[in-house]
């Protein structure tokens, strides 16, 4: 058994990185099983037919990445399985792109991953990103596709992005054509960075951030973004619908903004705090709105009124829960502590407004080619707030990558 | 014959005047150019972690060293690909590969991992420590290091190094954090690496004064010249991903 385990290593550490020059190919199997325990009233009480609840999920992720001189590639094959459902696979290319050199700037033309901004539990300033910052999921995240312009002197760094130049203006979502103008310097005490993007969706966003190192265990840091208009998917009110009751509004100077920092105590304990605001998740006003018209909507299953209508409503309802941060305000608390070999995460998202939250327990293992991640999620809280609402009570999740 | 007894006497005597002439900072000196014998250099590392004297973990790094406490620190296992450290005088960022972007971090957050980065990509003592000799016994010097007026993000306040009584080589080190704590120790071993003539450090042995039973070691694989351009010293460059030929 042992020599079978030392050949399989030898096997990998041979493949481990494909190098013919300046080619250098990497793969990495990310395999992600998750174990789902539902609440009782789930879904606010939609039948599994209408609304699945898969116990048992996984996905099996082989990532390749490549890079020969000024080109780079990452690109994935996925088989996505849940239970009681058809198996999925597909390929995507998270990035491809060609970097280069002209008249001084730094060039890139292609699909790229562009990130910016401070913060753990959320980046204002991050209008390009793509994946949620409270997933569990460890895969890569997805580029856009753009024209990309840098010019780094010193410490600084200039940055234009035009992203998806091919589209048309009035297009909506990710393929929004964007142009972003980024500045990023750093001093002796502290990074900067300030940014003005224009779409035709949002007009103008602005904003800026900062890290600032106060003592030698201690940072702390903030950004702010201003966008001229947001719009947000409001349910229309109505308790019987018969089609889809969202609708887009318009909401004009909304603000998204975070503080918060960093404390490295001694023997390797970490302490992440947060606080942040976002104009485009639910005020409580829309959350009380909303969990109101559920109430008359599950009032309606004791009446004359067809269960199917009801509950088609009902699950039209829980879809204001399908997003990302589902509260304006948010306090978040990470606490990790790394002896050695082993890091021990334990993170609090909390809503005070109605004192939902998201407690994740979590531990990540590095030996060599392999990695284990892995966890508990508890949502709960007052049993009105949307945390509490969410489907899932708790959860058990894991990824294993594999790198070769 | 009378002259003949006193000879290794006098010999005696004028190690120990040599000796004496050299004042502390410059014994530290010669000991820094057993890590650091370039100012521009590249140097590969292997870290090795024990627990109960049983290998538990292995990493390798690629450390760029350049004038004025400037490093970068390329993680080059598997798993963590990628990702880099740049140390530039009191400045640090950590960069990850997928976050494509730079993060900075405290002086104290150097210290994470198993050997942190501060104790890869330290090579030398002199420009940031004044040096003191607080005894000198049958096998080593004891130095006294404290960090320079000015000179912050060090990733320890004091260092207790222990020199060899006839090359100042260092052999023995005590690392202290600001708080006074001791926080580790390290041996020293010194021999030749492939291809060069002069003696260097080969292998460090860190201990952990907390986790007792575990320890690390940092191999010194090879070490060479190289100038790696200024435009990799910039934490928004390093975003970029740019591949480092070396």
């Amino acid at each position: 058994m042992k020599t079978k385990h030392k050949l399989l290593s030898i096997i990998l550490l041979h493949f481990s990185t494909i190098s013919y020059a300046e080619l250098t190919v990497d793969f990495s199997l990310i395999i992600q099983p998750v174990f789902n325990d539902y609440k009782d009233e789930a879904n606010f009480g939609v039948p599994e037919n209408i609304i699945p609840k898969p116990y048992k999920k996984s996905s099996q992720v082989l990532e390749i990445s490549s890079k020969f001189k000024g080109l780079s590639f990452l690109g994935n094959i996925k088989h996505d399985y849940a239970e009681d459902q058809d198996s999925e696979t597909d390929e995507n290319i998270n990035e491809i792109y060609y970097d280069f050199n002209l008249a001084g700037l730094e060039w890139s033309l292609g699909k790229k991953i562009i990130s910016y901004g401070v913060g753990y539990g959320s980046r204002p300033l991050d209008i390009f990103a793509t994946k949620s910052q409270q997933s569990t999921d460890q895969t890569s995240p997805y580029g856009i596709k753009q024209i990309g312009i840098d010019y780094f002197k010193d410490l600084s760094n200039i940055s234009l992005v035009v992203a998806n130049p091919h589209q048309e203006k009035t297009d909506r979502g990710e393929d929004l054509q964007s142009t972003a103008l980024r500045y990023f310097n750093s001093f002796e005490s502290f990074d900067m960075q300030a940014l003005i993007a224009y779409n035709d969706e949002n007009k103008t966003q602005a904003g800026a951030g900062l890290v600032y190192i106060l003592t030698d265990a201690m940072s702390v840091h903030s950004s702010f973004l201003h966008r001229k208009n947001i719009y947000k998917q409001i349910h229309n009110g109505l308790i019987l619908n018969t089609e889809y009751p969202y609708q887009n509004k318009l909401y004009e100077d909304s603000t998204k903004w975070l503080a918060g920092g960093n404390w490295m105590m001694a023997d390797k304990h970490n302490l992440i705090f947060e606080y942040w605001f976002d104009d485009l998740a639910l005020s409580t006003d829309q959350w009380s709105d909303l969990f109101n018209n559920v109430t008359q909507q599950q009032a309606l299953l004791m009446s004359p009124v067809p269960a199917e209508v009801v509950y088609n409503n009902l699950a039209w309802s829980a879809k204001a829960l399908d997003t990302e941060h589902l509260m304006q305000k948010n306090l978040y608390l990470r606490y990790e502590y790394s002896p050695l070999d082993i890091k021990i995460q334990n993170a609090l998202l909390y809503a005070p407004d109605d004192a939902g939250f998201i407690w994740t327990t979590s531990f990540e293992k590095d030996l060599q080619s392999f990695k284990i991640y892995g966890g508990v999620r508890h949502f709960g809280g007052d049993e009105k707030s949307v945390y509490y609402k969410l489907p899932i009570k708790n959860q058990l999740f894991m990824t294993a990558t594999i790198n070769f | 014959m009378k002259k003949l007894l006193f000879l290794p006497l006098l010999l005696g005597l004028s190690i120990n005047l040599s000796q004496a002439q050299t004042t502390p900072q410059q014994m530290l000196e010669t000991a820094d150019k057993y890590r650091l014998s370039s100012d521009n250099m590249q140097v590969s590392t292997t870290i090795k972690l024990y627990k109960n004297d049983k290998k538990m973990n292995q990493k390798e790094y690629m450390v760029f060293i350049k004038p004025e406490r400037k490093s970068l620190v390329l993680f080059l296992n598997p798993t963590e690909k990628g990702q880099k450290v740049l140390m530039l005088q009191n400045k640090f960022w950590m960069l990850m590969p997928k976050s494509r972007r730079p993060i900075r971090i405290t002086p104290l957050q150097k210290l994470l991992g198993e050997a942190s980065t501060g104790d890869i990509a330290t090579m030398q003592y002199a420009d940031d420590y004044n040096a003191k000799l607080e005894k000198t016994d049958d096998k080593n010097h004891i130095l006294w290091l404290e960090a320079k007026d000015g000179v912050e993000g060090l990733t320890y306040k004091n260092i207790r190094l222990f020199l060899s009584i006839d090359k100042f080589a260092p052999t023995q080190a005590e690392f202290y954090v600001s708080s006074g704590k001791l926080a580790k120790t390290a041996e020293f071993i010194t021999g030749k690496l492939d291809g060069t003539e002069s003696e260097s450090v080969v292998k460090m042995t860190l201990k952990d004064k907390i986790n007792k039973n575990r320890y690390t070691e940092v191999i010194y694989n090879s070490r060479k010249d190289f100038v790696l351009s200024n435009k990799f010293y910039n934490p928004a460059y390093l975003v970029k991903n740019p591949q480092i030929n070396y």
